[in-house]
């Protein structure tokens, strides 16, 4: 767990987040009396009600995790004007949607789809093929989710100051998401994201005045970066290889993060094609008020507190927001209760991405795995208390493994966008072409895998600035191409 | 198996249309995608900004309209037209 330098929050601070930390179970108390059925619809896509307010405030909580506040700060403090290509990859996701959203919005209404599996198997009608992808999505959300229990960890240690033991606030925060998911399923989390979702805007919005008032303008912050010998390549466009790094990235989270499953269970609950299009033009716009305030925030830091990176220095990078928050804390009393408020939209952040990805994994078991395979003849009221279950069975070992856990199998739960991505062939290709057999997506998938893990366990997670997992896709793009060659009609 | 579900029409006779079906469409994400990448021959800062960055900046921005004015303007959804006014 990453260590967090000290914030001097004091006990009305903490009142603060303790007061909207329980608001949230209020909220799953009220989704619960606001069930219409006792059904897997009702309970994992909210009765497909979702309006524009709460479906547009449940994508942006969802897609802005805790890691764009402190991941996104810190590889910029880093790696300098480089990693904007964070804006870019952000903005990437809006436009992969585009590529299959569309289709697969008509086709949901059309054949009431619950889960990807659903389409996987109106599309292909191979029960292999939809729990192979199945288990991918589900890893993936697991390692996901593991690395938000791991962030809210880092969050919470920032807050308690050691006054509660760090186990004590992730299993208590834990526990909270665990009730208002349980109560009242995908309503609970589309509403609690939504009020998480204005917190980060707001919070995004302040953290930028504040940045600016502290530490100057981004020009002055530039300047500084470039007249340093040390800092210089931070303010440089990047070379051959980092502009090929670039494009990966770009590919990578573009064509990844749009077919989060829970991405697409929100397609599947927009309340109509309106609701949609409008929520995704508005995310379209997004990554320009937070994924870019994160990139200020890096440079400016780095402009100005050049030291916390240099050798023999211990602090990481990743608590750069951390340190900022500290100096406009004690700065002023509006400085120190802004920062509460960001503190809080931080929670939130990982709050709302975390309880999306447990959601969706659940939804996945208990009806991909669980039900078509296991029982096919259960009824919906048996399979929603599955799925209750099964999000706190899911979420145990989770949260030890944030707490605890730090083997070797860590390094391959880094992987997520690199196997997540082998399915685009079977969702971006499945919902354009007639002729794209489940053997060919099923051949192509497992090549991709194959080739994404022995790169990788060959320790050559990049070749020439290109992702393993863009080689794995390219491979398996290559192999479905190929089918569509030999039957072309 | 696919078909049918985009061969529906609604009462004006406005039928689904898939953005990414047009050409246009495909190659205006196509050029905007390589203007993202920071490839440009420009040298110098602009405003005590490096142009590059201020380029990557004016790409972006500019792959957010034009994904807003395709979501919104040339994507239609049979469903629309049924639909009432209240969208929250």
């Amino acid at each position: 767990m990453t260590e967090t330098p000290s914030l001097p929050f004091g006990p009305g601070a903490l009142a603060v987040v303790t007061v909207y930390v329980l608001s949230l179970l209020g909220i799953g108390a009220y989704a619960y009396s606001q069930r219409r059925e006792n059904s897997l619809h009702d309970f994992f896509l909210a009765g497909r009600t979702m309006g524009f307010t709460v479906l547009v405030l449940t994508l942006y909580a969802t897609q802005y995790s805790g890691n764009t506040l402190l991941g996104f700060s810190g590889a910029t403090y880093r790696q300098g004007l480089s990693f904007l290509v964070c804006v870019h990859f952000m903005t990437a996701i809006v436009v992969c949607y585009l590529l299959f959203a569309p289709r697969l919005y008509r086709l949901s209404r059309e054949n009431n789809f619950l889960t990807p599996g659903d389409f996987i198997f109106h599309r292909f009608q191979s029960r292999f093929l939809r729990i192979l992808v199945t288990l991918i999505m589900v890893y993936a959300l697991c390692n996901f989710t593991l690395a938000q229990m791991r962030t809210l960890g880092t969050a919470f240690a920032g807050i308690s100051q050691g006054r509660v033991p760090m186990w004590v606030g992730v299993v208590g925060l834990a526990l909270v998401m665990l009730v208002y998911e349980s109560l009242g399923g995908m309503r609970s989390v589309a509403w609690t994201d939504s009020i998480q979702g204005a917190m980060l805007l707001m919070g995004f919005s302040l953290l930028m005045v504040l940045a600016f008032i502290q530490f100057g303008s981004i020009p002055d912050a530039l300047s500084k970066l470039a007249s340093h010998p040390e800092t210089m390549h931070k303010v440089q466009a990047p070379s051959a290889e980092g502009v090929r790094n670039w494009f990966s990235f770009i590919v990578l989270v573009g064509l990844g993060a749009a077919i989060y499953p829970q991405a697409i269970q929100r397609v599947y609950a927009a309340r109509n094609a309106r609701v949609l299009k409008r929520s995704l033009a508005v995310m379209a716009f997004l990554p320009l008020t937070t994924a870019l305030v994160s990139v200020m925030i890096g440079l400016l830091m780095a402009a100005n507190r050049p030291e916390l990176g240099g050798a023999g220095i211990a602090i990481p990078s990743e608590t750069i927001l951390t340190l900022m928050c500290l100096e406009i804390m004690q700065a002023s009393t509006l400085g120190y209760w802004l920062v509460v408020l960001i503190f809080s939209a931080l929670l939130a952040a990982v709050m709302s991405t975390a309880d999306s990805a447990l959601l969706s994994i659940s939804s996945m078991v208990t009806h991909d795995l669980y039900g078509q395979t296991f029982r096919p003849n259960a009824d919906q009221a048996h399979l929603t208390r599955v799925g209750k279950t099964v999000t706190w069975v899911i979420l145990m070992p989770i949260v030890w493994a944030a707490l605890v856990y730090e083997g070797n199998l860590i390094q391959l739960l880094k992987l997520k966008f690199e196997l997540l991505i082998q399915c685009v062939p079977a969702i971006y290709l499945g919902v354009h072409s007639r002729t794209l057999s489940a053997r060919a997506v099923i051949v192509g998938l497992v090549a991709g895998l194959l080739v994404t893990l022995v790169l990788i366990a060959l320790d050559i997670g990049r070749v020439s600035g290109i992702h393993a997992g863009i080689i794995g896709l390219a491979v398996n793009l290559a192999i479905c191409f190929m089918s569509f060659a030999r039957n072309p009609r | 198996m696919l078909s049918e579900a985009f061969n529906m029409k609604n009462e004006n006779g406005s039928s689904f249309v898939d953005p990414i079906r047009k050409p246009w469409v495909g190659v205006g994400f196509l050029a905007l995608f390589f203007m993202l990448l920071p490839i440009w021959p420009v040298e110098g800062s602009w405003w005590g900004i490096p142009a590059w960055l201020l380029l990557a900046l004016l790409a972006s921005l500019l792959t957010s309209i034009f994904t807003a004015f395709v979501i919104l303007r040339i994507w239609q959804d049979p469903e629309e037209s049924t639909e009432g006014e209240n969208d929250d």
